[in-house]
């Protein structure tokens, strides 16, 4: 082989990596750009929860004088609720995502539920039912912020 | 459209309904027996009964959703109760959660 035609090949090589490089660029501009319209969402539609709603709803977690978690368990559950309809768009969007969020919600709805129908008499207990409770919120909150990193 | 109404019947220390397995097990024993196709099935909650969880509605209905479809079900069987925060809530769950 002389001299120009190891020339031409190496030019030839470098231009099908340039072509490779630009083609991979593409898509990696394509899927920033996904990333960054889910992302969009992810903070439009959970900003107001995580910063107001949740964090005062959970605030009115208590035992009442009966020893039954008090009724305003129902205030946090219905933000709950508006939350999971206000993100329906993940629905189609993430539909795995959103299935498990319902799961998650519904699962401490019934906790909740069962505890404010039923007595739970020791003092220490209701302290540690109330951080537990606390906790399943912590998992919510930070399931969808893990998806947020993932949108 | 006429409608049937069965009244349900829980242990009167209950004051919330909650689980999948114990609305299904409802549907099956309190309703299933007495559902008239020709008719809107309105099956009363007790006044008593403070908050029913999604879980509960979910399973009341997932036979009836399971055998014939969810509309034919959400037409054909109805969950009521005269407590109106409670009925609300149902309402709300249905809307947000479906069955």
């Amino acid at each position: 082989m002389s001299l120009s035609d190891k020339i031409a090949l190496g030019a030839l090589s470098l231009s099908g990596i340039a072509f490779l490089v630009s083609v991979y660029s593409i898509y990696l501009q394509k899927r920033l750009n996904e990333i960054n319209l889910q992302a969009g969402y992810f903070e439009r539609i959970f900003e107001d929860y995580f910063v107001r709603r949740i964090p005062e709803s959970a605030r009115k977690l208590h035992f009442n004088s009966d020893n039954r978690l008090d009724a305003s368990y129902r205030d946090l559950n219905l933000v709950m609720m508006h939350m999971i309809k206000d993100c329906a768009y993940f629905d189609y969007a993430k539909h795995d995502f959103y299935d498990k969020l319902c799961e998650m919600t519904k699962n401490l709805e019934e906790r909740m539920i069962n505890l404010a129908g039923n007595d739970l008499d020791s003092r220490i207990e209701q302290v540690k039912t109330i951080h537990s409770l606390r906790q399943d919120l912590t998992d919510i909150v930070k399931f969808i912020n893990k998806n947020y990193m993932k949108a | 459209m006429e409608s049937n109404r069965i009244q349900l019947e829980f242990s009167k220390t209950l004051t919330n309904l909650a689980g999948n397995r114990f609305g299904r097990t409802t549907f099956g024993t309190q309703v299933k027996d007495k559902f008239d196709e020709t008719k809107i099935n309105v099956a009363v909650i007790p006044d008593r009964i403070e908050d029913v969880a999604t879980s509960f509605i979910q399973g009341f209905y997932s036979a009836l959703s399971e055998n014939k479809g969810k509309e034919y079900a959400l037409k054909s069987l109805r969950l009521e109760t005269a407590n109106s925060q409670t009925m609300e809530k149902i309402n709300f769950s249905i809307e947000v959660y479906g069955i």
